[in-house]
């Protein structure tokens, strides 16, 4: 048997009379919801619509990226120029105060008169490159001592160094200079502040590279300048990567060393990074493996004056989309990065922006949640929109119907099947009901007489009328007259009157209506 | 039923719309809610910076429970600020935003004014501001409202290089009692200029200090209304004892710190902020590049023979700049933080200042300090603050322009003077006299 049998035997044993039209009509509805969410579902997963935060995210840091680097090779470049130029002017400089007070370089060793007023000749180049250059500082160290032998070890070198001050923008318009190498002679000619942690001397020991920038150092410039790690400036607070470049005399000599200073202060307020990511970190540092030495670089933030402090090594792990850093302290960061050279004598650096990671994933779970609440809208909307649609819907409907079932023909629907249904029934009615004023004109003699008799019933009096139910219940005279305990002679007074009355002739005229009535309740009965 | 299911679908609706959408900016803190506030500070330029190390501390610990993380912008001295942070108020091309944060001294809040920086005694209960020492507070007021925040004051000490002086005592019995008064102190360098063939024995980082104190000490006032009043004989005499010491080579009066020079082994002693302790490097460099090693006794300031015993309190303090809720909710968690309990007691001993609450003066004594140089400090500081009464500045307009002029004014004016010695043109005190008029004349400019 098949199952739309069974249904139909099911429905009928339990008296269900199947689905109302509001029911089927919300049904169907619904699936097709549902059938065009899982179309509309579908076609976002194809387009990768869920994947938003991820692909927005990776297009944010690529663009922040490329905008660091070119900003970061710009810079460094002049950087690099303008310490050559230094380079060539001290070289010169030097020369010619050589020359005129008829000394080679080695007799400045040990000759603290002679190594102030050379101090003092090079200040300008210096203090002009400061001002010229995009830095926190400027130095120059030469390969002599003031001290002798005894009292200055060997790596104890003569120089100057000067830092800005004041930096809290970029760039401040007055600068501050301050001495934080070099003799105070050259500070006190020159009305110069001197740093606080000021020394004589510059420490070649602790100098970041120092043989290896005297050991490659060449004629042509450009091949030949260094940018080092980021590293403690001694005596005080700060880290700093120094551009520098060889300080080279026409012959080939090798003086020392000159250059600029990048701060980490200054390096901060300088990259701050622009954008509508409100926590962006820039990282300009080497790689060792899989791991970012945060220590070896400088870190910028975001121009809302968001700043992280990264320190120690992040570890990197590599995605799809992404590089994931971790900090030796656990926090989590999102990010890309790129390689950069620098100076000709360099590794390769590495550029990193990054977000916190649990920046990223609040992104994720806000879209989630979006997702999740639009989803279920929908769905509310559509259960619930059904269920008022097809209600409005079968409403007119449904009092249409009940229009024609009472035959109460009100104001029309204006649903136009409906409304011509209705027509058609009243049409029909009409037709009927002319029909039957015909059938009933000329309807035989009987049919005619029959509702006469009726009426004339009405026209008995109570006696007479309960002579004539009795007749009805199939009595005869004699019987009524036991019944009703009156004599032969009444009963047929009263048959007389109840057949003038009635307009028959005889009992059996009378009994033919009585039988015609009995037949017309009967069919009556059955209808109802 | 009807109505009853589109109430219930509207409510749905409306809970789901407000769990996705209100992420929107509250004044709460919390790490879910963070906040960054830029500070420009002035201790910097040594070799540990406290203020750093505090800051960092704070990131780390309070700050990270509360989502606040304090980016420092700026790292220069109490001078450059002033003129960084007006330039920054007025919104002068190139100067930069003003922080969120900054410290700075009375004169230059009220510069920038009460409409862009918060009031503390708005945010802070009377109960919160009874616990600080009341004339460091006093000293933060501008017409009456709370600018300026004290994290740490300061006063003058008189530091003194152990290694050179006890050869000097030595040879010469001079002894460090004879330092405690200003006429002992000169003598003492005379002394020296004579035993170490014309070096100069000490320096003061601000004569107008010397000059101003030592007036008020002797019951008058170096000002008249709101100029330096050189009409007083009191304030002659005490400008021309140091004239005196400067131009006969004595007293060394340049542009620069006392710090410095002590580290160049050009004098033995200085008169400076008592947070000056933090700018001594161990070692003194002669040019040609020897060294010794520099030990620092720290003394109380000298004072005046007759007279009240008096010391200079300053010290700059922490403002807030107006902004939204949030960043001053969090300037005001970060300002009780570094000026209550452990935290400021830990940045006052490592930078030479003194805490800002009562309760932290009797913690101070048994502190860990970092060296003897420190501890010999907060001996001197804790005898000014039993013995001494504290000088503050005139709340006078334009009391920094007048501290810097005289400041400018004195080096030229006493080197010109010292220079006329040097060349015979006359004898001490009348030089010391022209030097006064000539002050005069300079700062009636």
């Amino acid at each position: 048997m098949r199952i739309s049998e069974l249904t139909k035997k099911a429905a009928a044993f339990s008296g269900f009379r199947g689905k109302t039209m509001r029911h089927r009509l919300l049904f169907y509805t619904l699936i097709l919801l549902l059938l065009l969410g899982t179309v509309l579902t579908g076609g976002i997963m194809l387009f990768g619509k869920f994947s938003a935060v991820e692909r927005e995210t990776e297009a944010m840091l690529n663009t922040q990226l490329s905008i660091y680097e070119h900003d970061l090779k710009i810079h460094f470049d002049q950087l690099a120029a303008r310490g050559i130029r230094l380079s060539k002017e001290l070289s010169s400089g030097l020369k010619e105060y050589l020359d005129k007070n008829g000394l080679h370089f080695s007799d400045l060793k040990g000759n603290a008169d002679a190594i102030v007023e050379a101090q003092i000749r090079l200040y300008e180049p210096l203090r002009l490159g400061i001002e010229t250059t995009d830095c926190s500082g400027a130095f120059f160290m030469l390969d002599t001592s003031a001290g002798r032998e005894d009292s200055s070890p060997g790596q104890s070198k003569s120089g100057l160094y000067f830092k800005i001050g004041n930096l809290n923008v970029g760039r401040p318009i007055d600068m501050k200079l301050l001495q934080y190498r070099g003799s105070t002679d050259v500070g006190s000619y020159y009305g110069l502040e001197f740093h606080n942690m000021w020394a004589l001397e510059i420490d070649a020991e602790r100098f970041p590279d120092y043989d290896r920038i005297l050991e490659h150092a060449m004629p042509d410039l450009n091949g030949c300048y260094h940018l080092t790690d980021a590293v403690r400036l001694p005596g005080t607070w700060e880290n700093a990567m120094l551009m520098c470049v060889p300080i080279v005399g026409e012959d080939g000599e090798v003086y020392g060393i000159c250059g600029f200073e990048i701060s980490a202060l200054f390096y901060k307020l300088f990259y701050m990074q622009p954008g509508t990511e409100p926590h962006l970190t820039g990282l300009l540092t080497k790689r060792r493996e899989d791991v970012l030495s945060a220590n070896a670089g400088l870190e910028s933030g975001s121009a809302n004056g968001y700043f992280v402090g990264l320190s120690g090594g992040l570890s990197t792990k590599s995605t799809s989309r992404f590089q994931i850093y971790t900090s030796a302290k656990g926090r989590q960061f999102v990010g890309q990065e790129t390689e950069i050279r620098l100076a000709p004598c360099n590794d390769e650096w590495t550029l990193a922006v990054m977000i916190p990671k649990k920046d990223f994933d609040a992104k994720k779970h806000v879209s989630i949640r979006e997702n999740l609440t639009i989803f279920f809208l929908l769905i509310l909307s559509a259960v619930f929109g059904s269920m008022q649609m097809s209600r409005l819907y079968v409403k007119p409907i449904l009092s249409g119907l009940s229009q024609v079932k009472c035959r109460a023909l009100g104001e029309p629907t204006h649903i136009q099947e409906i409304d011509d249904l209705i027509e058609y029934l009243a049409r029909q009615d009409t037709q009927e009901e002319t029909q039957a004023m015909k059938e009933q004109e000329h309807a035989p003699a009987p049919f005619r007489l029959y509702d006469e008799f009726l009426q004339n019933i009405e026209t008995l009096s109570p006696a007479e009328r309960t002579v004539f139910d009795l007749y009805i219940e199939g009595h005869t005279a004699k019987e009524i007259t036991e019944i009703l305990c009156l004599s032969i002679n009444t009963i047929k007074t009263h048959n007389k009157r109840i057949y003038m009355k009635l307009n028959v002739s005889s009992r059996n005229e009378l009994m033919v209506y009585v039988n015609m009535m009995k037949e017309m309740e009967g069919a009556a009965d059955a209808k109802r | 039923m009807k109505r009853q299911l589109t109430a219930l679908f509207l409510s749905i609706s409306m809970l789901l719309l407000l769990l996705t959408g209100c992420a929107g900016s509250s004044a709460k803190l919390g790490p879910k809610n963070p906040v960054t506030l830029t500070m420009w500070h002035v201790f910097g330029s040594q070799t540990e910076s406290p203020m750093n190390d505090m800051v960092e501390e704070f990131n780390h610990t309070a700050g990270k429970e509360k989502g606040i993380t304090i980016n420092i912008t700026s790292v220069s001295n109490s001078s450059d600020i002033h003129s960084a942070l007006l330039a920054a108020a007025k919104g002068e091309a190139g100067a930069g935003s003003l922080p969120d944060l900054f410290f700075c001294y009375p004169e230059t809040a009220g510069s920038i004014g009460a409409e862009k920086i918060v009031v503390w005694s708005e945010l802070f209960s009377e109960g919160e501001l009874s616990e600080y020492v009341p004339s460091f507070l006093e000293e933060g007021r501008v017409n009456g409202d709370l600018l300026v925040l004290p994290v740490a004051k300061s006063s003058e000490a008189l530091f003194v290089n152990e290694t050179i002086f006890e050869r000097f005592a030595a040879d010469t019995g001079a002894a460090y009692e004879d330092l405690h008064t200003w006429d002992g102190l000169f003598e003492t360098a005379q002394k020296y200029y004579e035993w170490s063939g014309g070096k100069t024995f000490v320096m003061h980082d601000e004569l107008l200090n010397f000059v101003q104190i030592n007036t008020a000490a002797l019951g008058g006032s170096a000002f008249k209304n709101e100029k330096l009043d050189f009409e007083n004989p009191v304030f002659k005499a005490q400008w021309e004892q140091a004239a005196k010491a400067a131009i006969s080579g004595a007293l060394r009066v340049e542009d620069n710190y006392e710090t410095v020079r002590m580290m160049t082994g050009d004098i033995v002693a200085g008169i400076g902020s008592t947070a000056s302790i933090m700018y001594f490097q161990d070692v003194v460099t002669y040019p040609d590049n020897t060294k010794e090693p520099l030990v620092i006794k720290a003394l109380p300031c000298p004072v005046t023979k007759s007279g009240n015993q008096m010391a200079m309190q300053q010290g700059v303090g922490l403002c807030a700049a107006r902004g939204d809720e949030k960043k001053q909710a969090a300037a005001l968690f970060f300002a009780k933080w570094i000026t209550q309990g452990e935290a400021n007691l830990d940045f006052v001993t490592k930078s030479g200042y003194m805490p800002v609450q009562n309760s932290s003066f009797e913690a101070i004594n048994d502190y860990d300090f970092i060296n003897e140089s420190y501890r010999s400090l907060y001996e001197a500081m804790d005898f000014m603050h039993a013995e001494y009464s504290f000088y503050l500045p005139p709340v006078v307009d334009g009391y920094y322009d007048i501290l810097w002029a005289f400041y400018e004014g004195s080096i030229e004016v006493l080197d010109e003077c010292k220079a006329a010695y040097e060349r015979g043109e006359g004898g001490l005190d009348a030089l010391a006299e022209r030097s006064f008029y000539m002050m005069e004349e300079k700062m009636s400019r």
